[in-house]
């Protein structure tokens, strides 16, 4: 039952998550992190059994910190994303993770291509956001959600999201998609912990109890 | 396979669950209490599980599949009721056909809307139009939307557990002024502002939630009927096609347009990218 | 459903005069939801060799790179360009090592070998089929079917089998729940690869 948003804006990218922690009929916490910093430069979100949430994520980010501490350099945005995918590839056939991800980075401009496009030497980084699920399907994405969360607001993603938006226009996206799960998902989500990448890094926009960060 | 009887005039009560109420007694040559039922101890069974048009793929199973896969939507604003739709109908992954017309035009003032079961949805609502009208020239007035909305769902309970597969909207404008109604197989009949029906319908409610206000102008109403059902066909495999929208207003519905949903996706995309121009 | 329906899928390879034609829509799925409309289905593995992957999104971008690698493996080993019709073999070899937990892909190969069109399909266990018309993959395969049988023709020239590719692709998917959203053609002639992208119904 675990609702995970994301966009890209003009700079950077945001992810939404809910906040709750629930097994079976029962929620055990309101206020759990599902956003997990993997570089000073990406973020995952995740949604699945808080097992494989937290064994994935630590996973993913201890072995790009090997990976640092080996070749002096971080893996950029697609690299993570490669890596995420093969992994969650090949744990498919022998017991999967059962995590659903939307993965968001910056890069510098100097690095390579997002989402396909070469991009402009000039332009100040890029934010880039990956959809990847458990099966290890990668998609690059402007927009993306995972959970029952997408039959909801995929719609108003494709409705609200262009290219070049502010990073408030992206928070005002995040709230339009939270009153309709409100209004419409079935599920309390409660309070939406939101966190940013940019050319600053990984940061919390809004806490798990819903507290904006200045 | 069992064999069907002839005319059953009716199931004997032994054969009845508790909750299957009789059929009503009409005396007309579509009597549903007419139809030949299977020759097996529990007919309601039998039926659901080799005759249901059950949505998503829960027909996998059953050697019969029907036409079945929509989005649906109506609501009700200052200047009356908007009901917009998409117009595909599928049989399992297949496309059967892109231009189903999914409003029923029941009578000059009353609207209904199919998703579902097509075969369901069309046969129970022109038996409705019949049932209306000779509630007419009995009374010499006009049906309710309300008494409308309850010969349906009163059609439906007498049906429940046969597989019978229909979620649809009856809308219309009475003495009682614009109503909606929303009625399914099992019987529900729910009375509300605004609904949407069909597997593309959670979408279509991202958007109509998130710009729906009652004061609306019609040119607005009519924007975002058409926008709802466009975004939902985008995400949803099972509806697209063409965008009918009607207008039900005092005098009666109006069709005020039949947009093809692909024409509408890059008109939007042009003024999005408008917007960053 | 079935794994290889889930993502959704649809692709055609044909040949024509001296070419060799590949099509394949784009659209990633989870079942009823689209995901994406920009998944790329169809790999260049040289410039005379192409692969369609129709099946499960996660096996496409696996067996995609595993074949990109063996087929680097090959040319660095024998010194020598690897042929249609190895790297068909190749891939029916790579599919049967996963006899008993398959890769949910049931890929075609188009290529020119020595300048002849070269077209293979195969089940999801490696059972290759060749053709020397057109060979098609996915979730609609009957409607592609049907449109290949009418519009094919004997030795088209690049423009006509681009021609032909495309309204065969676009008049199937139209008619397919799960695939769609868009489309890509790749041309094969010895003088090169063209590649156009294809605007296709977004419903």
């Amino acid at each position: 039952m675990d609702s995970i948003i994301g966009l890209r804006y003009n700079g950077g990218v945001l992810l939404a998550s809910d906040t709750n922690n629930a097994r079976s009929i029962l929620v055990y916490q309101h206020d759990i992190d599902k956003i997990s910093q993997l570089t000073p430069h990406a973020m995952l979100g995740l949604s699945g059994p808080n097992c494989d949430l937290v064994n994935f994520s630590e996973f993913v980010e201890k072995n790009l910190t090997m990976y640092r501490l080996k070749n002096g350099d971080t893996l950029s945005t697609s690299g993570i994303a490669n890596y995420c995918r093969s992994e969650l590839a090949t744990a498919l056939r022998k017991g999967p993770f059962q995590v659903n991800t939307l993965l968001a980075g910056w890069d510098a401009s100097s690095k390579k291509t997002v989402n396909g496009t070469t991009v402009d030497p000039t332009s100040p980084g890029v934010g880039s956001l990956y959809y990847i699920d458990y099966m290890g399907t990668m998609s690059p994405v402007n927009y993306g959600c995972q959970g029952y969360c997408s039959n909801f607001v995929l719609s108003v993603l494709d409705r609200e999201w262009r290219e070049g938006l502010t990073k408030e226009e992206a928070l005002e996206i995040i709230s339009h998609c939270e009153q309709v799960l409100k209004k419409r998902f079935l599920v309390d989500q409660g309070v939406f912990g939101v966190k940013k990448v940019d050319k600053e890094g990984v940061g919390v926009v809004r806490d798990t109890n819903g507290v904006l960060v200045a | 396979m069992a064999n069907f009887i002839g005319v059953a005039p009716t199931i004997p009560s032994s054969l009845l669950d508790s909750h299957i109420t009789p059929r009503p007694d009409f005396t007309t040559c579509t009597d549903p209490s007419n139809f030949l039922i299977p020759n097996v101890t529990d007919p309601a069974f039998y039926c659901r599980s080799n005759f249901a048009s059950a949505s998503g793929d829960k027909d996998a199973q059953q050697v019969v599949k029907f036409a079945k896969g929509t989005t649906t939507l109506a609501f009700k604003f200052n200047e009356g009721i908007i009901v917009s739709v998409d117009s595909r109908s599928t049989m399992g992954a297949y496309i059967a056909s892109q231009t189903v017309k999914k409003i029923i035009e029941i009578n000059p003032f009353l609207l209904g809307t199919m998703a579902g079961g097509a075969a369901d949805c069309s046969f129970w609502e022109r038996n409705l139009g019949m049932q209306c009208r000779l509630y007419e020239l009995r009374n010499k007035k006009r049906i309710s939307v309300a008494s409308a909305s309850k010969l349906l769902a009163n059609t439906m309970n007498s049906y429940r557990g046969y597989g019978l597969s229909m979620g649809t909207m009856v809308t219309g404008w009475d003495e009682t002024g614009p109503q909606l109604y929303y009625v399914d197989n099992d019987a529900t009949r729910l009375h509300d502002n605004l609904f949407s029906v069909g597997s593309g319908s959670t979408y279509a409610y991202g958007v109509l939630d998130t710009y729906y206000r009652p004061d609306l102008t019609i040119p607005e109403a009519i924007d975002l009927g058409k926008r709802a059902i466009y975004h939902a066909t985008h995400r949803d495999a099972y509806s697209g096609g063409i965008n009918n929208l009607y207008h039900v207003q005092a005098d009666g519905w109006k069709k005020i347009h039949a947009i093809d949903v692909n024409e509408l996706h890059y008109e939007f995309a042009d003024e999005k990218n408008e917007m960053v121009a | 459903m079935s794994i290889l329906a889930y993502n959704g899928a649809a692709m055609i390879g044909m040949a024509g005069d001296n070419c060799v034609g590949i099509a394949a829509d784009t659209r990633l799925g989870a079942q009823a939801q689209t995901v994406a409309c920009t998944f790329q289905k169809t790999f260049k593995i040289s410039d005379t060799i192409f692969v369609g992957l129709a099946g499960l999104g996660s096996d496409v971008q696996t067996l995609s790179q595993t074949l990109k690698f063996r087929k680097n493996l090959y040319e660095l080993k024998e010194e020598r360009t690897m042929k249609p019709k190895v790297f068909s073999a190749m891939l029916s070899t790579l599919l049967y090592e996963k006899r008993f937990g398959p890769y949910f892909i049931e890929p075609i190969v188009c290529g020119l070998q020595d300048g002849v069109p070269f077209l293979s399909g195969m089940d999801l266990i490696g059972a290759p089929v060749f053709t020397d018309d057109f060979v098609v993959s996915g979730t609609c395969t009957a409607n592609l079917f049907g449109t290949c049988e009418s519009l094919y023709k004997p030795s088209q020239n690049p423009d006509e089998l681009f021609e032909t590719l495309s309204q065969c692709l676009l008049a199937s998917v139209d008619r397919d729940a799960l695939s769609g959203w868009g489309g890509v053609v790749h041309i094969i002639t010895k003088e090169g690869v063209r590649t156009r992208e294809l605007k296709g119904r977004q419903d």
